[in-house]
């Protein structure tokens, strides 16, 4: 079932981020036209479309970030807190299957972002000398970190990717506790909802600025290095990071599915 | 597209009275198979085991057959057709002479009046 | 017969208002019921708390003798008292929405009903009007073989033909194993599709009774005496 609420989510995201995709494509063509010929260019028109080109470009790339996150809101909150909530909500499926359908398929857009994005860079890029030389220097510091430092490059890429996704997840589950318990009240529900994550931002900064006070991360990181050598604590130290994103997610997955079974007050 | 339905007696009763007037009327002949219940109840906008309690009184009553895997049928026996036209007639005509002596007429003068009626022209007589 | 839908001592409060008041119901199979009461009589709220959509204050709905939740949600067809299907989605695709969650979804019943009332499936429902929209969603709700049916004001600021429509659908899909529950105030407008009624007033049952006892017993029409009941 959680793969089918999937299937939906896609089919209801898909039509407002993947034509978005399409044109920070082909505006990435029209950037590459402009990155390599936009100083030759002397025909007034041609420098206006130039700098139009230039402009849509940036905006669009920043859009689709803003649309990622607008997506993430306004799904939860139309598909499962508004008049679509009394459909959703009388499936055959779970609470958490709702809320990990969401979670999912928001963190999976984030992924596909990054990757458009990511060829939007090579497509505007390709070629180019600068280019050739950022490979050069990138190779030659991988190359460096694994072999000097005894490092495996691999291993800290994989760990930083699962401690973005989580973060991702555990930032979309803020989102949704903020709403779910916002929307449980029978008026003003949209200011509530901004309350509440407000609030939880400040309950959750105030919890880890009192535990980390007379924490020194600089002290505790000499210490690692010194108790476990450089590659452990660097592993450590992502595996205490995720470790922490996670308790901090799970915190507001408890909040978010214990609201929507308990308080749930759709209109 | 539904049957219409007076506010003070059972709706069963009254699909009942609807079903004979039908039936003596040859909406449906002697001996033809009836639609299914749910079929009745679509038409005439009933709930379908209203219709059903409907039927089976029908069926006691011996109007209706029903045979197990073929459906239910209207009698054969058009004497038993016959005596229900004749009670629903007996029942026309004691509503009307209730409401004609309730108006104060004799059945001499209601008879009296019939044959007036009948012979102002042969249209009115031949609907009835 | 078990029970399709049984309600012990069920209570809901909003605060410090009582919506139910410590009901006890049960709904047996083959039956169309009539849940009829003024606005704000709890007839929404029995309705919400058999669909999970809230949680009893106190005591306790079961659904085939249990509470509700994903089991009961595939047995329970409901249509709400608003028009709640997605809008930006085609008629296909909430057809393909439907096929995909509930296994007693009759997609070809349902295709073959959307036509009857000339309805393109491949139009967004965004662009349908509102008592289309309201079809579509009936449609929906009909086309599954479910073991109760749960409708809350279906007939509520409808034009008389779609209210026919919506009968008869009722009608024609009945099912001696299943159950209707029928939200309304309109009870004239149901009142001849129904077996049993139930009268609702500020969170109490007054009344469970068969249509034909209260016409034999009392020799008026269930509104008559519904309104006689509710008399300001």
């Amino acid at each position: 079932m959680l793969i089918k609420l999937m299937k939906h989510e896609f089919r209801a995201t898909s039509r407002i981020i993947l034509p978005l995709f399409l044109v920070i494509l082909v505006l990435s063509f029209g950037m590459s036209f402009v990155v390599r010929n936009g100083e030759n260019v002397t025909n007034p028109v041609l420098e206006t479309l130039v700098v139009i080109i230039a402009a849509a470009y940036f905006i669009s790339l920043a859009a689709v970030f803003i649309v990622l996150l607008v997506l993430m809101i306004n799904r939860f909150r139309s598909n499962l807190l508004s008049d679509e909530g009394y459909v959703m909500f009388t499936l055959p499926v779970s609470v958490h299957q709702l809320v990990w359908s969401k979670i999912i398929v928001s963190c999976a857009w984030c992924a596909v972002t990054i990757v458009v994005v990511g060829l939007s860079g090579f497509i505007v890029a390709f070629d180019l000398s600068f280019m050739d030389q950022f490979r050069a220097a990138f190779a030659e510091l991988w190359q460096k970190l694994n072999v000097y430092y005894a490092l495996n490059g691999t291993a800290i890429v994989i760990e930083a990717l699962i401690l973005f996704f989580v973060a991702y997840a555990a930032g979309c589950l803020e989102f949704y506790s903020a709403m779910a318990v916002g929307y449980s009240f029978d008026r003003r529900k949209v200011l509530m909802s901004v309350v509440f994550f407000f609030g939880f931002q400040f309950v959750m900064q105030f919890i880890a600025s009192v535990a980390m006070l007379g924490f020194n991360l600089e002290e505790f990181m000499n210490n690692l290095f010194y108790n476990f050598g450089a590659m452990s604590s660097i592993h450590l130290f992502f595996g205490i990071s995720i470790l922490c994103t996670i308790i901090y997610g799970a915190i507001f997955y408890v909040i978010t599915t214990q609201m929507l079974q308990k308080r749930l007050n759709i209109e | 597209m539904t049957w219409s339905f007076q506010n003070d007696t059972p709706i069963y009763a009254q699909l009942i009275h609807t079903m004979k007037q039908q039936i003596v009327a040859g909406v449906y002949a002697t001996g033809e198979k009836l639609p299914s219940v749910r079929d009745l109840a679509a038409e005439a906008g009933v709930n379908p085991n209203t219709m059903q309690r409907a039927l089976t009184e029908l069926e006691r009553e011996g109007l209706m057959y029903s045979q197990r895997t073929a459906g239910r049928f209207v009698t054969e026996d058009r004497n038993m057709i016959e005596a229900a036209k004749k009670a629903l007639a007996e029942e026309q005509v004691k509503r009307f002479l209730t409401a004609m002596t309730g108006l104060g007429y004799e059945i001499s003068d209601i008879i009296a009046l019939l044959e007036q009626e009948e012979n102002k022209g042969d249209v009115s007589c031949q609907q009835s | 017969m078990s029970a399709i839908l049984e309600c012990n001592k069920l209570s809901k409060r909003y605060g410090t208002v009582e919506a139910l008041n410590s009901v006890d119901l049960t709904i047996q199979p083959g039956k169309i019921v009539g849940l009829l009461g003024p606005n704000g009589s709890g007839k929404t709220t029995l309705i919400k708390l058999a669909n999970g959509l809230l949680t009893p204050s106190e005591g306790e709905l079961l659904i085939q003798g249990e509470k509700p939740g994903r089991v009961s949600h595939s047995l329970v067809s409901y249509l709400p008292e608003r028009t709640s299907i997605p809008l930006w989605m085609t008629v296909d695709q909430l057809l393909d929405f439907y096929s995909d969650f509930y296994k007693d979804f009759q997609r070809t019943a349902a295709v073959q009903m959307l036509e009857n009332l000339s309805i393109n499936t491949k139009q967004k429902i965004k662009e349908l009007s509102k008592g289309t929209r309201e079809k579509v969603q009936l449609t929906m709700v009909m086309s599954r073989k479910a073991l109760l049916y749960l409708l809350d004001e279906p007939i509520g600021g409808v034009d008389p033909a779609a209210r026919d429509y919506i009968l008869n659908t009722i009608i024609s899909n009945y099912n001696p194993d299943a159950s209707v529950i029928i939200s309304t105030h309109l009870i004239a407008d149901v009142e001849q599709v129904l077996d049993e009624v139930i009268f609702i007033s500020k969170g109490l049952i007054l009344l469970q009774s068969t249509v034909d006892e209260i016409r034999e017993e009392k020799g008026v029409s269930v509104d008559a005496l519904f309104r006689e009941v509710f008399k300001c």
